[in-house]
């Protein structure tokens, strides 16, 4: 086990400096000189050229990549053409609020969907499978910014429950933004459980352990979510890596500082050294997602932990 | 408890209010719920222009603005962005100030000045007492450097140009003398771009051009998301009536709109047109409207085929609609604009035979150029919705003329790339020009340019690419002319020359629109979106 986690981090190393080197391309050929975000109209060739040189972007594009990776290799991710600022301390300012809006949207996509799901797959065909299927869709189908603030009319604006945006008020600045991301997923996840344990309950060992008398809410909790848990945690996986790169609609409707906003904003400046770091570190954290949720797969079916043995 | 009961009644509601509200289309028009002001109160001295307030007014202690764009540097003479001058505002003091209301030059944080006999040097003094927000005196010293500083930058080395010497008299005097008289240098001296810094602060430390002399000081800053001032305690002069004034960034204008209703924010910036209403029927908001001094035009490149031709530039002229193109890219809040400098500024010439939109003259015109309707095709670039729908209109009506047009819609930065690239590889562009540092500098600024190798070469903010050394010659004798009336004159020559060539078409102004709670005072409103919040004050309740 042990070794095929190292070798998954080792893994890490080639995908990061590929997704950097994917980076430096795209923000080489996009439009827009990056001197132009930092000089005045009025800049001189000279001017112009010294910011050029100061920027780190003479040379060609393999030349600034491997001065790139050569910092990065000593944990330096450059500073921010735009705020002078060092990139990793942006990022890791934005990080915290990243993760506790992904950590409440999963609680609430999973709280929604598993109960759901399972509901919808045990009474197939039922008033309550159709109910759950058009909740589902209607999450699917919801727009994120016209959701964010339909929730930010209602619950901000008439009722005064929730601040409408910022997190300044702690944990309940979280409910909106996180319910807002969470609807969409929430559904997706709902269809994926309910489609998972529509393929366990019809196993032969369910029928038998039925047959024994073991009670139905029994069967369901401990025999079939149980083997239908695996397809669910990939989706899972899926979904929380997506909300660790940012929901960068539903973050600048709730006005939240997060990486999505960081990333975007950053872009449009063409602040290379912000998206480049902060993409390199949103690959890293889902790289790690990723091989967290391959050990949960091993703590659930026997049958994957035994190949990781080999 | 509390919190667990609404999150709960939250999860009930959902469901009910996706039915009910999901269909309404737009929220109705209750005033907010919650109370305007759950930070602590502070008790302070009433602000200079508060005309409401008296002795024993309470003023919230935070007063929160909901601004749409971020600040990207706190360095003064690093950047020239609105956002950022509000910030330096609070922070930093200039020599000299502008006062929005009449502009006319008033103190600084020069208490006086005196101008020499050949109107060349120009001699201020300063308080004793002025010191930096972390403690240290501010001197002659320190002004002489900050004016070197400004030479040095991009964005405020146009304003120094003309400065010869600066010479330190004593710690509270300093002269600075420049080549020629000009009448607009104090106006330049007083853009926040020239900003006083500390020259110790920022020789020892690389963010020591964030602490100025100012009411305020930066307390934190997370970019991206807020600033926050607070009241700096080594002011010399009369203290801020609000301790903290907070920046927070809200982009999506609805949501900024909404903060202010629930009073999250006290004053919203920029709220969209087709929203006035929300705030123009709650009876706790206030909208304030003031004309702007921003100049939405369309910039023709006069060195591209066809467009060097004042014929065909003159077609377009007549060609476009800024009645339309104001309606959808405005909502209508706005003015036309048909003249070549600001509303208000000297020299606005009343008797400029104006291009009112007229397809028949347009045809005349273009029948006058070499080419004929069908013959030239142009691309227009441009950024935002706004000037997407403008060019829209535009399209249309230049291909009544004959005139094609591409329309092609940039990002921000990529726009800036083109039009400040050597290349100026573009046809026309719709942007726009801000500024109230007078006449000298609007008009030098757009239409300008400078010998350089024996050539001409464009001004920085000169998108039309005009270079036409009769123009210069114009503005440098205006500049330096002494009698207001004889100058008023030169500036009318100016417009109608520039009438007569039409370098650009100018389309429209429109208006600075802010969303703020009522009672809220103190705030100078200013027609360049640069608003001044060092006297901002709310009562409390």
């Amino acid at each position: 086990m042990h070794r095929y986690i190292i070798k998954r981090l080792l893994m890490l190393i080639p995908v990061l400096l590929c997704v950097a080197f994917i980076i430096f391309a795209i923000m080489d050929v996009a439009e827009g000189d990056p001197v132009y975000s930092v000089v005045s109209a009025d800049a001189s060739e000279e001017e112009i050229a010294a910011q050029r040189e100061a920027m780190g972007l003479t040379g060609s594009l393999m030349e600034r990549y491997f001065r790139y990776v050569k910092g990065m290799l000593h944990g330096d991710l450059g500073r921010s053409y735009v705020s002078k600022r060092d990139v990793m301390e942006t990022y890791l300012t934005r990080l915290p609020n990243t993760l506790k809006l992904a950590a409440v949207t999963m609680v609430v996509a999973v709280g929604i969907s598993i109960p759901l799901g399972i509901v919808a797959a045990v009474n197939q065909n039922s008033i309550k499978d159709t109910v759950s299927m058009i909740l589902a869709l209607l999450g699917l189908s919801m727009p994120n910014f016209w959701l964010g603030l339909l929730l930010i009319i209602v619950f901000s604006l008439k009722l005064g429950w929730f601040p409408s945006g910022g997190y300044e008020d702690g944990f309940i600045s979280l409910i909106l933004p996180a319910f807002t991301i969470g609807a969409g997923l929430a559904a997706f996840m709902t269809r994926s459980t309910r489609s998972s344990m529509l393929d366990v309950i019809r196993q032969d060992y369910l029928r038998m352990a039925r047959a024994k008398g073991v009670s139905e809410r029994k069967v369901i909790r401990k025999h079939a979510l149980h083997n239908a848990l695996i397809p669910i945690i990939t989706v899972f996986g899926v979904q929380f890596s997506n909300v660790l790169g940012g929901s960068v609609l539903a973050e600048t409707v709730f006005a939240w500082p997060g990486v999505g906003r960081l990333v975007v904003d950053a872009i449009d400046q063409r602040d290379i050294p912000t998206v480049t770091g902060a993409l390199v570190m949103t690959t890293m954290l889902v790289t790690v997602v990723n091989l967290l949720i391959d050990i949960v797969y091993a703590y659930v079916d026997p049958r994957i932990k035994a190949q990781y043995m080999k | 408890m509390k919190t667990n009961r609404r999150i709960l009644a939250f999860a009930l509601c959902l469901i009910l209010m996706l039915g009910v509200f999901g269909c309404k289309g737009q929220y109705a028009q209750d005033p907010a719920a919650p109370a305007a002001a759950d930070s602590p109160a502070a008790q302070t001295d009433p602000a200079p222009d508060a005309a409401a307030a008296t002795a024993n007014t309470t003023y919230q202690d935070t007063i929160t603005i909901g601004v749409a764009n971020d600040i990207t540097t706190l360095d003064p003479q690093g950047s020239n962005t609105d956002a950022n001058m509000m910030a330096f505002i609070l922070t930093h003091e200039t020599l000299v100030e502008v006062d929005p209301e009449t502009n006319e030059i008033i103190p600084g944080m020069a208490k006086s000045w005196t101008i020499s006999d050949d109107g060349c040097t120009f001699t201020f003094e300063i308080p004793d007492n002025v010191k930096f927000s972390d403690g240290t005196p501010c001197t002659a010293n320190d002004i002489k450097f900050t004016l070197e500083r400004c030479k040095e930058s991009s964005f405020t080395k146009t304003k120094v140009e003309l400065v010869t010497d600066i010479q330190v008299i004593d710690d509270t005097h300093v002269a600075i003398t420049i080549s020629k008289p000009s009448q607009d240098f104090l106006l330049l001296l007083a853009h926040q771009s020239m900003s006083i810094l500390s020259e110790a602060l920022v020789k020892a430390d690389e963010f020591g051009y964030q602490i100025g002399t100012g009411r305020y000081q930066v307390e934190t800053w997370t970019p991206g998301d807020q600033i926050s001032f607070v009241r700096s305690d080594f002011f010399y002069g009369e203290p801020a009536p609000t301790r903290c004034i907070i920046f927070r960034l809200i982009k999506e204008e609805s949501s900024r709109l909404i903060a202010l209703q629930t009073g999250e924010i006290d004053v919203c910036v920029d709220p969209l047109s087709t929203d006035f209403g929300y705030i123009e029927n709650d009876e706790n908001l206030e909208l304030i409207k003031i004309p702007n001094y921003v100049l939405l035009y369309n910039a023709l490149n006069n060195e591209r085929k066809g467009l060097d031709d004042v014929h065909v530039r003159k077609a377009i002229a007549y060609a476009t609609d800024k009645e339309s193109m104001m309606q959808v890219g405005y909502n209508g809040e706005g003015f036309i604009h048909d003249h070549w400098i600001n509303r208000g500024q000297l020299g606005w010439y009343d008797g400029l035979e104006v291009y009112g939109y007229d397809l028949e003259k347009a045809k005349a015109e273009l029948a006058l150029s070499p080419y004929k309707p069908g013959d030239l095709n142009f691309r227009i670039i441009y950024n935002g919705t706004a000037k997407e729908n403008m060019a829209l209109v535009l399209q249309e009506d230049l291909a009544q003329i004959g005139i094609g047009l591409e329309l092609i819609k940039m990002e921000t930065a990529a726009l800036k790339g083109v039009l400040n690239d050597a290349a100026l590889d573009y046809d026309m562009c719709l942007y726009q020009f801000t500024d109230n540092l007078g006449t000298d500098f609007t008009l030098r600024n757009q239409f300008g340019s400078y010998e350089d190798g024996g050539a001409l070469k464009k001004n920085g903010s000169n998108r039309a690419n005009m270079k036409d050394a009769t123009f210069n010659k114009m503005i440098d004798d205006a500049l330096v002319e002494q009698d207001p009336a004889k100058r008023e004159k030169m500036y009318n020559d100016i417009e109608v020359y520039l009438n007569d060539i039409v370098p650009i078409v100018p389309i429209a102004t429109s208006y600075i629109n802010t969303g703020i709670k009522k009672g809220l005072s103190g705030v100078k409103w200013s027609g360049t979106a640069k608003h001044d919040y060092r006297y901002i004050c709310l009562p409390e309740g």
